[in-house]
Order: structure tokens, then C-alpha cells, then sequence
């Protein structure tokens, strides 16, 4: 029988017996068992359960309808069967973030030298422009070039590894068929990843790929799945998985909240239960956002038969595209921890500290001239907030400042005891970033602020509280002198729907506070850079020396300031990144804080940092004391992983074949088999060559770190000497790259 | 996925005895096909089949007893009638018709596939009197269990099936029949034969049609809640935050 060879796991959430359960009559068996026989259903998805449920041969000479005929997939018919089912102990918890301190490795034979040559020298060359960069600045170049120049340096350090053989990391997992790919293929279940939503009823939502006529025949059997586990068994079918025989690992992850049910289906294999339901949750709590759970409840309440599909319109589908496509395609490092995560908009704690104060004086200064109202109160005032005059609370929940593009939190204003959960905001810059900024940049034409696009929306904080909606007045601005460039927003917060006026007023104080900061910036240093005023030419060896980098020649045109006047580099939000040699890429994450930083990359990473977080997790690798053992110095921070718990270090090595110079081909290797095969891999007829990678993983208490050292780097213990650098200059950094407090009323 | 206003997804139960034709009849409607063999449906089965309905066209009425002058034969082009009968005002939907285990062994998930639908067919064998006296009882278990908000006014549909069998076999009259579906609230009534085609697409037209307008009906009576649902302010304030 072919279920012989497949390996099914069935996690049960409440059931943590190991031991497979007996149904306690056998006669009856039938009771027990499920048989659902669909047709025109997508045929994976049917194989796929085939092989996990054993048919019994009678059942199935009774009741299959051996009608085969491939041709039409209405003729499909199958079977699914569900008999006595082995639960496994979801293993899968928290825990196995404690575990601390692992270094991965990830390495394979070395195969030319001339390669590795090539590659390092590109990386030397990409280190030494950056600096030039530096360097250069102060000497050369209009003031718009240094911008990019910065911007640049703060980017993307990679950014320049465009002409390079590798100029990008190959993707570690088979290449199986994309979205784009697939026009002519509809096949749900050839896709790579696929997230479903339907409702209690088996009605579907949402489906990422696939057409509708197999996606609806496909909510019947996920239906059925889970209301099978519901009834029969009396808990929720979370994960089933298994090994179809190209070795491609299957899972299948549902998340069960009625009145909806949301499945992912994952091809990675390093993709856990738990990042699937933390992408299942995403996909629900954006559903919360519009709908708010006590409207759904009330929604599917009143009739179970309620079609939601029809309910929701357009954009709302197109963000849960945007949703999906963030979570399959796109470098999220969010969504490789399991708390969730929040990154912070790197910059000066000087500043950072302005912004706070700056909110927090605007906010104390909205309240203190509605209080005065009592004592004062004026037509003035009564023309300003006719319906508030009396109301002395400005309402404010929270109040943020966004960089857009990249959904990093820059300053934020809240109550005391109050945060916002990550998954929230995740939303909510999701949320501006795919929806409300286009539907601004439409209005407007361009970023200019003229200040009368403002957004005035509701949102259902689902993680805050899921049954209301908070209202969010959302301000897109510039302000490059002292935050550098890109679209922020201002985002404030409140519970009250007809607070607008107030907020707007407030909103704006805030924005205009700012712009005076820099103003008074940029005139204090022009005065003093230049000694004759606004004017003075730039010519000046004395200039020369101090501006060395930054115009702000927008800001300053529109108050009749030239544009060639500079000032100096230190007072700008520039934060530079830590030393990355032989350090490909980084994520480090403050536990605590639920904070990360990761530095901009333009290619998606995640299956590697997935692949190292699950080296961590496994806990049958081989624990190699003595690459421990190779870094003896202690550090001085007591950083050492060692010291703390007592952790192992785990090597694993991954081949990463290359066939061809433009063509990856990427076969993994088996974990359990990682000691022996190096270098078995390479049959002497073929142009094979591997790219070698190491990989540190380094989690303690209080951080995580995942490191990917440059192709090619394969010396252990100088990349531990780096990631201990960089966990170093990142507890050093800690003001500048995240937030601790914010501001506090 | 394509954006745009997506079809009405319609659930439909076939309910009945074990033997009646539950399978059949949705084999013929849904592919055309018939077998001769019986084979025990365990647990349940669904298929799915795009329907276009016309808007404007009336309640079909509930009875059509004659069962040799209204033969159809056409065992291959179910599509093709449907299309011929639609006209510009109509509308088209997915009929997600879920065939139920009529055997009382197999019927431990029956529960979950009755709440969320939009109608519920209710199936007798005209040579089985005890198939026809259990309509009723079959009619009470499913409104048990599906939880309708308005048990009143939703949509079943009655088939007695086999009708072309021998005179001499049938145990179940026509005048019988339509006396239940009057005293159960006016329930439109089919006679049909999956094996001969027989009636099965028409009986699915007005199945199709009745849940669309139950669909739709409750979807105008939702139109006004929304409208102060939307009003709901924050219970309890920042104090609620759950971090």
C-alpha cells in the first residue's frame, strides 16, 4: 500500500498522547472512520489525503466508482478516508527558543577557488566604495549625490552586487512552480504556498492561487477535515504533513475560528507549524481589521450560510493579495519569530528623543487648551471645537511615526502601561503601506504635503481589542533634514469616531513642530558654518571641512534659502550599520524589547534564516562541543552563550549545488547524513560547483541573532568573532535602533 | 484570484433513506451519468456545478406528475438546457450540493455539512412508503441541526424518485405526495428518475433558485444591521490592552 512509505503527522491541540488511539470497539469501526468521496476535486490535494488515510480495500471496491477518467475533472472521483488517526505531541512550543547559543553551519564541498576569489574581491570592492563614499563626501560632489551616497550606504549594502555571480544568495529550496509561471496551470496545488479562507459552512473566502471552481471544491474537503476533528474527535485539527515521493514535504496547516477557518498549505520544509499559523493569523486579523470579530460574529450568527466572499469588495481582496504575497515572496524577518517582532527605523537617540519630546509636548499642549476651556472659555474657543468644548479629553490612544516604505516604527507616543501589540501594527503599516499610500499618492499626485490629505479610517485592532474600532487619522509627510529620506506618516489614534478636528489640529502642530526643528537647525549651523549668514558661498575650505555631507534644498528654497548651503553630517539621522565583514546579512532581535533589526536587503532571505532557526530547533543534531570550544575569549560583555546556559552548538551543513554558472540547481541535503557526504555530491562528468555558506545562529535569553556569513567565508571562528562584534555594536546601538520607551503620558 | 464581485456560492443538502437515489440524482445532474450498481455514500459526498438562473422567471410550480410526457432523454447536455433557458436578467451561481449518507451508520457527521445551508433537498423512493413517510422526519433533523435563523420560510425541495419504474410498483401516489409538500408549507415537489433523466434538471433549477433567493434575501434583510454595526465604540477603553 502506498500510505506505507508516507509520513504523516497529525498534531492534535488537545490530545498529547503519543500513543495512537484504539478505537474502543472494532467492530464498529465504522463510526470511527470518515469516508468522503469528492469529485472534481483538485487532484493533489485528493492524492495527497489518499495517501495520508489508509483505504481499505472493501471500502473502497464498494464505494469508489472507478471512473478515473482523467480527462474531464468532473470525472474525478476519490476518496478520502480518515480511519483511527496517531496523534502526535505537538513538539513544536516556545521552547525551543530556549535553547541557547547555537552556531549553524552551513557549508559544502568547496569547488573553485577562483570563484571565491571573485566573490570576495567584489565584497572588498563593495566595502571600500562604501567608504569612499565617506571619505569622499567631504570633499566632492553636489549635495544630491551625497544624498544618494548616504542613502545608499544606509540601504542596502548589497545593492551593489548587481553585476556579481552571486549577486544573490540561490534560492535554497527547489525551484517548484511560481505564480507566474502558472497562467496556464491552475492546479491549486502545484503552488509552492497557498492560504485559504472559508467560512464555518465550507464557503469560500479567499484563496492566494488557484481558480474558483477548484478552490470551492477544495474548501469542501477542508471543510470536511476539520469538522471531521471537531466532532468525531473533539479538537481542532491544527497540522498534517507528509513526504509525497518526490521528497517534497507537504504541510498542511489549519487555523479554526469560527466562523472561519483559514488553511495554509507550505511545500518549505523549514517552514514550521507555528510560522504558518502566524501567517493563518495575519490573514484573520486582517480580516478582523475591516470587519471587527463582534461584526463577524454577528454576521454568521444571524445565518451560517452567509457568503462572506461577496460581502468583501475589491480592495479588500487586493489586500489580502498584498498580505499573501508579503508573507510568500517578500523578506519579512517578522515572520520568522514567533512573538512577533517590530523593526525600528534606525537614528540618532538625539533625535529620536526630539521626536518624543516633540509628541509629547504637542499632545500635552492639545489637552491643557481644551482644560482651559473650563476657566476660559471663549467663542474663540467654541468656534474651534464646537462640539468639544466641553469634552476635555483630546482622546488620544497612541500616536506613531512611520517610515512607510519600510514599515519601521520611528517614534511612538503612548499611555502609560500601553502598548500596541506587534501583529497590530504590523497591520496597520501594512495596511498603510499597500492601501492608504497609493490611495494618497492617486490624490495627490506626488508626496508634496499640502496638508488636505489627510485620512481619517477606522481599523479593528484585532490583538487591542477585537470587538471595536479604534479611529486612525493618518498623515503622510517629508521631513528629510531630520529624518531622512522617505515618505513618513504620522499616525494617531483614538477610540472616538467624531474626534478628527482635534487630532487634525494636533497632527499638524506636531508635523509643523518638526519642520521648525530642523529650520532651526539647519540656520544655527549654516550661521555658524559659513560665519556670514544664510548666503555665503560654499566655496570655503572651512565649509569644506564641516558639511560634509547633507542639503536640504527643498525645504530651504521655500524659505528663500539657497540651495547649495550644507550642514553638518552629525546632526543628521544617520546611523551607520555595524562592521558586516565576511557577515553577508544579519537579523537581530532584542527579546525584550520584541524589537529587530535586520539590514535592508532587496532579496528574500527567509528560506535561509528558516533553514538556520530550524537547525536550532532540532534537537538531534549533533551538538559539536568543540566548535564551542573555538571561541575561548570570552567576550567582555558576557555575550558568551556559554556562560549563561548550558547550550549546544549544532553544525549542520547544507549543499547548495550548482549545475550550471546561471542556473542554480539546489538539492538538500539530508540533515542526518550531514557529516558524511561533502564533497560525495560532485560526480566528475558534471560542471558542478557548490556555493558554501555559513550559518550562525546564536539565541540566548535576552537576544536572537541569525547571521549569514559571505559565500565562500568558511573560516568558523573569524565569523563568530563577527557575530559577536555585531551582537556587541548592537547592545552598544540599542538607543539608536530601537525604541525603549517612546513617549509616555 | 480574480477580483470583481465573485459568484454566489449556494450550499445544497440531499436529504433521504438509504437507497432513494440521493447519489444518483446528483451524479445525473452534475455529470450527466447513471449507474446501475448501489454503493452506500459514507459520510458524504459533493459536487459542484456552475448554474445560470433567470432573475425574472417565476415560482415553478410544485407538482408535475405526469411521468412519461415530460421525458428527457438527453442524458449528455444538461449544460446546454440550462442555457437555453437564461435569459439577460440572470444570474449565475456555484451549487455546492452535498450528498449525505442515507445509512444511519455513516450519518456521525451529518451535523456539520447541515448548518450553512442555503437549501435542503428532501428525497423518497415512490416504490418505498417508509422513504416517504420519513420525509418529514428527515425535514425535523435537518432544521434541528442546521440552526436556520427562519425555519419558516426555508427553501426545501421535495423529489420522489424512480418514477420510472412500473406503474405497478409505485406505493407512493402523486396526490399523497402533493398533500405533504402542501402540508409542510407549500414545498415545491418534483417527480424524477436519475436512471431516465427525468425531471432532474428542472428540480435542480428550482432547488438552485430557491436557495438563491433564500441567499439573497437574507442579504437585503443584512443591509440595515450593517449600518449601525458599524457605530460600535471601543468597550472598555486603553484598559483593555491585552500586551
Amino acid at each position: 500500500m502506498r500510505a506505507r512509505d508516507i509520513n504523516t503527522t497529525i498534531h492534535n491541540a488537545s490530545d498529547n498522547d503519543t500513543t495512537i488511539k484504539d478505537p474502543p470497539n472494532s467492530n464498529l469501526n465504522v463510526n470511527n472512520d470518515f469516508l468522503v468521496s469528492t469529485s472534481s476535486i483538485a487532484q493533489p490535494i485528493t492524492n495527497t489525503i489518499n495517501t495520508i488515510y489508509e483505504t481499505s480495500p472493501t471500502a473502497t471496491d464498494d464505494i469508489l466508482d472507478l471512473d478515473r477518467n482523467n480527462a474531464t475533472i468532473n470525472s474525478n472521483t476519490s476518496i478520502l478516508r480518515m480511519p483511527s488517526i496517531s496523534k502526535n505531541l505537538n513538539k513544536l512550543t516556545d521552547d525551543l527558543l530556549s535553547i541557547n547559543s547555537n552556531v549553524t553551519a552551513l557549508t559544502s564541498n568547496l569547488q573553485e577557488d577562483l570563484l571565491q576569489s571573485i566573490y570576495s574581491d567584489t565584497i572588498t570592492h563593495n566595502n571600500s566604495n562604501i567608504t569612499t563614499v565617506n571619505t569622499n563626501n567631504s570633499s566632492t560632489s553636489t549635495n544630491r549625490n551625497i544624498n544618494d551616497a548616504v542613502i545608499m550606504k544606509m540601504d542596502d549594502v548589497n545593492l551593489n552586487r548587481s553585476d556579481d555571480l552571486f549577486l544573490k544568495l540561490p534560492d535554497l529550496l527547489p525551484h517548484t512552480v511560481t505564480a507566474s509561471d502558472n497562467i496556464g496551470n491552475d492546479d491549486v496545488c502545484h503552488f509552492k504556498k497557498n492560504f485559504f479562507i472559508l467560512s464555518s459552512a465550507g464557503k469560500p473566502i479567499y484563496s492566494m492561487h488557484g481558480s474558483d471552481e477548484q478552490s470551492i471544491n477544495l474548501m469542501g474537503v477542508i471543510h470536511t477535515l476539520v469538522e471531521f476533528f471537531k466532532i468525531n474527535k473533539n479538537c481542532d485539527l491544527k497540522t498534517f504533513e507528509m513526504n509525497s515521493k518526490s521528497n517534497t514535504s507537504c504541510k498542511f496547516t489549519f487555523l479554526n475560528k469560527h466562523p472561519i477557518v483559514l488553511m495554509a498549505h507550505s511545500t518549505n520544509p523549514y517552514e514550521t507549524e507555528l510560522h504558518l499559523l502566524n501567517q493563518l493569523d495575519f490573514l484573520y486579523s486582517y480580516l478582523l481589521s475591516i470587519l471587527s470579530k463582534r461584526q463577524l460574529d454577528r454576521l454568521f450568527s444571524k445565518r451560517e450560510n452567509f457568503d462572506l466572499r461577496n460581502f468583501l469588495n475589491q480592495e479588500n481582496f487586493q489586500n489580502l493579495n498584498s498580505i499573501c504575497n508579503m508573507i510568500c515572496n517578500e523578506f519579512h524577518p517578522e515572520f520568522l519569530f514567533y512573538s512577533g517582532s517590530l523593526q525600528v527605523y534606525p537614528m540618532k537617540k538625539k533625535i529620536r528623543d526630539k521626536l518624543h519630546t516633540i509628541l509629547l509636548k504637542c499632545y500635552v499642549n492639545s489637552t491643557t487648551v481644551t482644560s482651559t476651556d473650563n476657566t476660559t472659555f471663549t467663542p474663540l474657543t467654541s468656534f474651534f471645537y464646537p462640539d468639544h468644548s466641553r469634552d476635555l479629553s483630546i482622546s488620544l490612544l497612541y500616536g506613531m511615526i512611520t517610515l512607510v516604505e519600510r514599515a519601521q516604527l520611528v517614534s511612538v507616543l503612548r499611555p502609560k502601561g500601553h502598548t500596541l501589540h506587534t501583529t497590530d501594527l504590523h497591520l496597520l503599516f501594512q495596511l498603510i503601506k499597500s492601501q492608504y499610500l497609493p490611495k494618497y499618492l492617486n490624490h495627490n499626485g506626488s508626496t508634496n504635503d499640502t496638508g488636505s490629505n489627510d485620512l481619517w479610517v477606522p481599523v479593528c485592532f484585532p490583538k487591542f481589542n477585537s470587538n471595536g474600532f479604534l479611529y486612525c487619522f493618518i498623515k503622510f509627510f517629508t521631513n528629510e533634514p531630520l529624518l531622512g529620506p522617505g515618505c513618513f506618516s504620522l499616525i494617531l489614534i483614538s477610540a472616538k469616531k467624531d474626534s478628527f478636528q482635534r487630532l487634525k489640529t494636533l497632527g499638524d502642530q506636531i508635523i509643523s513642530s518638526m519642520e521648525h526643528l530642523t529650520l532651526n537647525k539647519i540656520l544655527s549651523k549654516t550661521i555658524t558654518a559659513t560665519g556670514n549668514g544664510i548666503n555665503g558661498s560654499s566655496s570655503t575650505s572651512q565649509q569644506r571641512k564641516i558639511h560634509r555631507s547633507y542639503s536640504s534644498s527643498n525645504l530651504l528654497s521655500n524659505y528663500g534659502i539657497t540651495s547649495n548651503v550644507n550642514y553638518d553630517i552629525p546632526t543628521l539621522n544617520i546611523v551607520l550599520l555595524p562592521p558586516m565583514d565576511n557577515v553577508y546579512h544579519f537579523i537581530y532581535k532584542s527579546k525584550n524589547l520584541v524589537q529587530h533589526i535586520s539590514p535592508p536587503i532587496n532579496e528574500n532571505l527567509m528560506d535561509y534564516y528558516l533553514y538556520l532557526q530550524k537547525q536550532c530547533s532540532t534537537p538531534n543534531n549533533t551538538s559539536l562541543a568543540n566548535l564551542a570550544s573555538l571561541d575561548t575569549t570570552p567576550n567582555k560583555e558576557s555575550f558568551n552563550a556559554r556562560n549563561s546556559n548550558g547550550n549546544m552548538v549544532v553544525v549542520t551543513q547544507l549543499d547548495i549545488k550548482r549545475y550550471d554558472v546561471d542556473i542554480m540547481i539546489e538539492s538538500y541535503n539530508d540533515i542526518d547524513g550531514y557529516d558524511t557526504t561533502t564533497g560525495k555530491d560532485t560526480k566528475p562528468g558534471q560542471s558542478q560547483s557548490s556555493l558554501q555558506i555559513y550559518g550562525v545562529s546564536w539565541i540566548t535569553t535576552d537576544f536572537e541573532l541569525y547571521l549569514l556569513g559571505n559565500p565562500y567565508f568558511l573560516n568558523k571562528r573569524k565569523l563568530l568573532q563577527n557575530a559577536k562584534e555585531i551582537i556587541y555594536w548592537c547592545k552598544k546601538n540599542e538607543p539608536r535602533i530601537f525604541i525603549k520607551q517612546g513617549a509616555v503620558f | 484570484m480574480s477580483g470583481g464581485r465573485k459568484k454566489n456560492i449556494l450550499k445544497v443538502i440531499i436529504l433521504g433513506d438509504s437507497g432513494v437515489g440521493k447519489t444518483s440524482l446528483m451524479q445525473r445532474y452534475v455529470n450527466g451519468k447513471y449507474s446501475q450498481q448501489y454503493k452506500a455514500t459514507i459520510g458524504a459526498d459533493f459536487l459542484t456545478k456552475e448554474v445560470t438562473l433567470d432573475d425574472s422567471s417565476s415560482h415553478v410550480n410544485n407538482s408535475n406528475s405526469n411521468n412519461n410526457s415530460n421525458n428527457n432523454f438527453n442524458n449528455d447536455n444538461s449544460r446546454t438546457q440550462h442555457n437555453n433557458n437564461t435569459s439577460n436578467g440572470s444570474k449565475t451561481a456555484t451549487l455546492q450540493v452535498w450528498d449525505t449518507a442515507g445509512q444511519e451508520r455513516f450519518q456521525s457527521l451529518g451535523v456539520a455539512f447541515y448548518r450553512g445551508a442555503d437549501c435542503c433537498v428532501l428525497v423518497y423512493d415512490v416504490t418505498n412508503l417508509k422513504s416517504f413517510e420519513n420525509i418529514k422526519v428527515w425535514r425535523d433533523e435537518f432544521l434541528l441541526h442546521a440552526n436556520v435563523s427562519s425555519p419558516e420560510t426555508f427553501p426545501f425541495v421535495i423529489l420522489g424518485n424512480k418514477i420510472d419504474v412500473d406503474e405497478a410498483k409505485k406505493v407512493v401516489s402523486a396526490r399523497q405526495a402533493q398533500d405533504l409538500a402542501k402540508g409542510l408549507g407549500d414545498i415545491p415537489l418534483f417527480f424524477t428518475s436519475a436512471k431516465s433523466s427525468i425531471n432532474v434538471d428542472i428540480a435542480f433549477e428550482e432547488i438552485a433558485r430557491s436557495a438563491l433567493q433564500q441567499n439573497q434575501l437574507e442579504d437585503d434583510m443584512f443591509e440595515d444591521d450593517f449600518n449601525d454595526a458599524i457605530n460600535i465604540q471601543l468597550d472598555n477603553g486603553p484598559s483593555s490592552c491585552q500586551c
